[in-house]
């Protein structure tokens, strides 16, 4: 967005031609127009891509309202439901990286001419300006060489793979795990049921009514006849989250709070020696009731929540702890505590605290990531902060105090 | 006091000051401004010591849920204000700052404000300083955007409304707008630490991340207009109009509006 055009210099011959053509495109680059086009073509893609289903949310979003299957398949045509991964966005944060480079390649100059607290804004901006270069140089890295996976692991076990997007992949170090541990939240259990779930067979006109309790069993079969394994259908709820998110990269559901902002039941059913478990919300009754997952039983569910003092507060999960040894050679080369939020790196490998299994307390797993690019993307991140303090702290100040004492800058 | 009582206290403070910053707005009497200030500051500190004692009660920061973010939303915008107060007086924006706090406090009431206990993700110390940081920019960006539509008005009034008063709007615009960029900027990069620490993916694309970044843009957008194509006035009140309305969408149209599975929940 420079505001001088400083080529003025005309090159000469056919390579002063093509120096020329060089220098004029530079200067397109860099431009006020061009930043600002890139810029705002960038917040409408963003914004198309929160705003329309992507990736597999599409599927969720179908098995709701089912009559858009074609509108889905035009958007996907289009590149519109994988925003963040289609060419055109890519090509928008080309655009955007090489506008930055440019500009900031042009103003390299300007930090030497200016003097006294605009020197120190420019140099401020620059460093801004370079560093939001240092965070994408550091995300492309990651795509090209980065990894991330899955190891499950039960007490005692060791491991040296984890499931990558592409199968298993070897890691350059054994993971032994000591000790796993699911410490839960001492509140006061709190009384009174989690709701009710009314049961629908609509070929048979039934339609039943339970009071939800966990791990408990029924059975619905068609009035007047005799109850088979082929006319029963048996439902049992696995879970109950009180505010269901789909969360973390791994995209597990897990509860983020007690409140009932997204009460949902997780529930087996178990018709003619099928088994399927889904999800049934209270604030989506429609969900999940059309479409793929639903064929496998005949019922319709209705969750009607209790609201919030039902939650049952001691159920809540405080934290999940490995005991991790990692063994090299026979030799063990590291021993740590792995904690959400406390990963434990080694040899350019990072091993998260994930997920867990609520039939199986000994098990765990690990969320594994080789991201070469993270040093980059934090070394942008402080240069970031010390640019803009610069531009937005240090030289107004300065500014400031040489007007107070009369400097002229 | 208990809690319950100090929340009314503030809110009682902030509508207070609300009414009397509008008496002297059309009475112009100076001794309603200095009622409207000293009210103003007893609910900024009633709610100071609200947050405080919450944090004391829950032994975490109280930011992790619809109610306890916007309490402290009130609390950055009064916050804000009253530094702003130190420099320079524009009574339109003292009401205006006024009302902000006081509908704030009364929609968070209309939340659930028990003090839940964490699930292990939330249970960081980059959550506390990432709510803080983005919040603090918030409060400023609610401010430049009163003050935007404070000299759309002015501006609308033409001659009417006094020089000073549109060049001071003006300048309040663009130094909240400064300092919210550099606290969003802190906010979203925290974000991402912690995201990178606690899942170890500092970026995802999720709605409330992607709508964080158009507001940066917004007012990256609005730095480059301002501070390097020199605009002013009019349209650089828009652009502060225009980003405000990205941080409201942020903040709450994403938790209610494109939730659906995906709900980050209250952040
Ligand atoms: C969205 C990402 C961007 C951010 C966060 C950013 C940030 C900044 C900041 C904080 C300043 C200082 C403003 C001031 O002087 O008050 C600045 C100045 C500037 N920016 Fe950017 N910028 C971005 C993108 C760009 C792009 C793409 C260009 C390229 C055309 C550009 C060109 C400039 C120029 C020419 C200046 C004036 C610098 C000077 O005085 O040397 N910026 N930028």
């Amino acid at each position: 967005m420079a505001t001088t055009t400083e080529n003025t210099s005309q090159g000469q011959g056919s390579a002063g031609g093509a120096q020329a053509g060089l220098r004029d495109l530079l200067a397109g680059l860099a431009s006020f127009r061009f930043a600002l086009t890139v810029v705002l073509l960038l917040a409408v893609a963003c914004i198309v891509g929160s705003v329309l289903p992507q990736g597999e949310q599409v599927d969720r979003y179908l098995a709701v309202n089912p009559g858009a299957q074609g509108r889905m398949q035009v958007l996907a045509v289009l590149g519109l439901t994988h925003v963040f991964s289609s060419w055109w966005f890519v090509g928008l944060l080309v655009a955007f990286a090489a506008s930055l480079l440019a500009c900031t390649a042009r103003r390299f100059g300007a930090i030497r001419r200016a003097t006294g607290p605009a020197r120190l804004r420019v140099l401020g901006s620059f460093v801004t300006h370079v560093s939001i270069l240092l965070v994408l140089l550091g995300g492309v890295m990651r795509v090209l060489w980065g990894e991330k996976g899955v190891l499950g692991i039960r007490e005692h076990q060791l491991v040296s793979q984890y499931e990558g997007p592409k199968g298993l992949r070897p890691l350059p170090f054994s993971v032994h795990l000591q000790k796993f541990e699911i410490e839960m939240h001492t509140a006061p259990v709190v009384a009174g049921t989690i709701g009710t779930l009314l049961v629908e067979w609509p070929e048979q006109a039934l339609r039943r009514e339970f009071p939800v309790a966990l791990h408990q069993t029924w059975e619905v079969a068609p009035a007047g006849e005799v109850a088979t394994t082929g006319n029963t259908c048996r439902i049992q709820v696995l879970r109950y989250l009180p505010d269901l998110v789909v969360g973390g990269a791994v995209q597990e559901a897990v509860s983020r709070s007690d409140e009932p902002n997204n009460p949902a039941l997780q529930l087996q059913v178990v018709v003619g020696g099928t088994t399927s478990t889904n999800w049934v919300f209270a604030r989506f009754p429609d969900f999940g009731a059309h479409g793929a997952g639903a064929a496998a039983h005949p019922l319709r569910f209705r969750f009607v929540s209790a609201g919030a003092s039902a939650a049952p507060r001691s159920r809540q999960i405080k934290a999940f702890t490995s005991t991790l040894q990692l063994v090299e050679g026979g030799v063990v080369v590291r021993e740590a505590v792995v904690r959400v939020n406390a990963p434990l790196s080694y040899r350019g490998y990072t091993l998260y605290q994930s997920g867990y299994n609520p039939q199986d307390p000994a098990w765990t797993s690990l969320q594994v990531v080789r991201d070469p690019g993270v040093v980059l993307v934090l070394t942008g991140f402080v240069l970031m902060l010390v640019g803009l303090t610069v531009v937005f702290c240090v030289s107004p100040g300065m500014a400031s105090r040489a007007q107070g004492t009369g400097l002229k800058t | 006091m208990t809690l319950t009582q100090l929340f009314n206290l503030a809110l009682a403070c902030y509508f207070a000051a609300l009414v009397s910053a509008v008496i002297q707005l059309f009475g112009k009497r100076r001794f309603f401004d200095v009622v409207a200030l000293v009210l103003l500051l007893g609910g900024f500190v009633a709610q100071t010591v609200y947050l405080g004692m919450r944090w004391a009660e829950a032994g975490r920061a109280p930011f992790s849920n619809m109610f306890e973010s916007l309490v402290l939303f009130a609390w950055t915008i009064a916050a804000v204000y009253l530094v702003l107060r130190i420099r320079v007086r524009v009574p339109w924006l003292g009401a205006a700052s006024a009302a902000f706090c006081a509908l704030a406090l009364a929609h968070a009431s209309s939340f659930e404000s028990a003090i839940n206990p964490l699930v292990p993700a939330l249970q960081s110390n980059w959550l506390s300083f990432h709510v803080m940081t983005c919040f603090l920019g918030y409060g400023a960006f609610a401010v430049a955007f009163l003050s935007g539509i404070g000299f759309l008005v002015a501006d609308r009034r033409g001659s009417a409304a006094a020089p000073e008063t549109r060049a001071a709007l003006e300048g309040i615009v663009s130094g909240t707008i400064s300092f919210g960029f550099l606290f969003l900027t802190l906010g979203i990069l925290t974000g991402a630490v912690w995201a990178n620490s606690a899942w170890g993916t500092y970026w995802s694309w999720d709605p409330k991340e992607t709508w964080s970044l158009v507001t940066w843009f917004i007012y990256a957008i609005f730095l480059h207009c301002r501070f390097v194509r020199g605009w002013r006035g009019q349209p650089a009140s828009w652009l502060a109009i225009l980003g405000f309305l990205s941080v409201l969408f942020t903040y709450y149209g994403v938790n209610f509006l494109l939730s659906g599975l995906h709900s980050y929940g209250s952040k």
